[in-house]
């Protein structure tokens, strides 16, 4: 087989949403699952442009930088994760999990905390509560 | 020619021109955002200083956008998954 082909599979997705959706997962790959019961899971964010979103997580981090990089917030996009923000989830939602994928520099975002899709953030059975701040240490990417 | 990170640009750019069509649209600061990403990614591949993926590692744009995105079949994260993809497709071996 050759290199790219075997590229190729390795980025097959075996993950039940859109590709463009599944990479986001390490190994392109997450489960499925409807859950039976509500459920909490969290969220890391700083501002009211990043407080809600569809990528939640079920891991707990007590500072800035553990999130920005087990959860690869690339800091691009401005999320400096200074917050817990607790997500309940109802009965019946859909969810999809996995690990956070790495992302370019990825000795800065190697991912590898869990991660929790949903398809819509704007269901009116979801409650958001505010959760503690975490502890704050400056986050430092030196490579490009 | 063989592929290089170059290949990227005609996808940033089309991306970049989706994102414009959106600009004043419900998610406008943010689609704002995704421009200045966009911009700055070309800059990095024009002066050759994006790494490679490593590991399967994406540009992290996916996962930005879908995040927030109204729909998920939007042509907005459609055109930053091409991106991503052809970035790990160009991947070091």
């Amino acid at each position: 087989m050759s290199s790219r082909s075997a590229q190729a599979q390795e980025l097959a997705p075996n993950c039940p949403l859109p590709v463009a959706i599944a990479t986001t997962f390490a190994n392109a790959t997450c489960t499925k699952s409807t859950l039976p019961a509500a459920q909490t899971f969290y969220r890391y964010f700083h501002s009211s442009q990043n407080r809600y979103g569809r990528y939640l997580t079920t891991d707990r981090f007590s500072t800035n930088v553990e999130a920005i990089s087990k959860l690869a917030l690339h800091q691009d996009w401005g999320n400096r994760a200074e917050q817990e923000l607790k997500v309940t989830l109802p009965a019946g939602t859909v969810v999809y999990q996995g690990v956070v994928g790495p992302q370019t520099p990825v000795a800065c975002y190697p991912g590898g905390g869990q991660q929790t899709f949903i398809e819509t953030s704007k269901d009116p059975a979801i409650v958001w509560t505010d959760g503690p701040r975490l502890k704050l240490y400056t986050f430092q990417c030196s490579q490009p | 020619m063989a592929p290089s990170l170059h290949d990227l640009l005609p996808l940033i750019d089309g991306a970049l021109a989706v994102a414009d069509r959106h600009r004043h649209g419900a998610d406008g600061d943010r689609v704002t955002q995704l421009i200045g990403i966009l911009e700055g990614l070309r800059s990095q591949v024009q002066a050759g200083t994006l790494q490679p993926s490593v590991g399967g590692a994406s540009l992290g744009l996916s996962r930005g956008v879908a995040d927030w995105v109204g729909q998920l079949d939007s042509p907005l994260l459609h055109a930053v998954a091409a991106i991503e993809a052809r970035y790990q497709q160009l991947a070091q071996g």
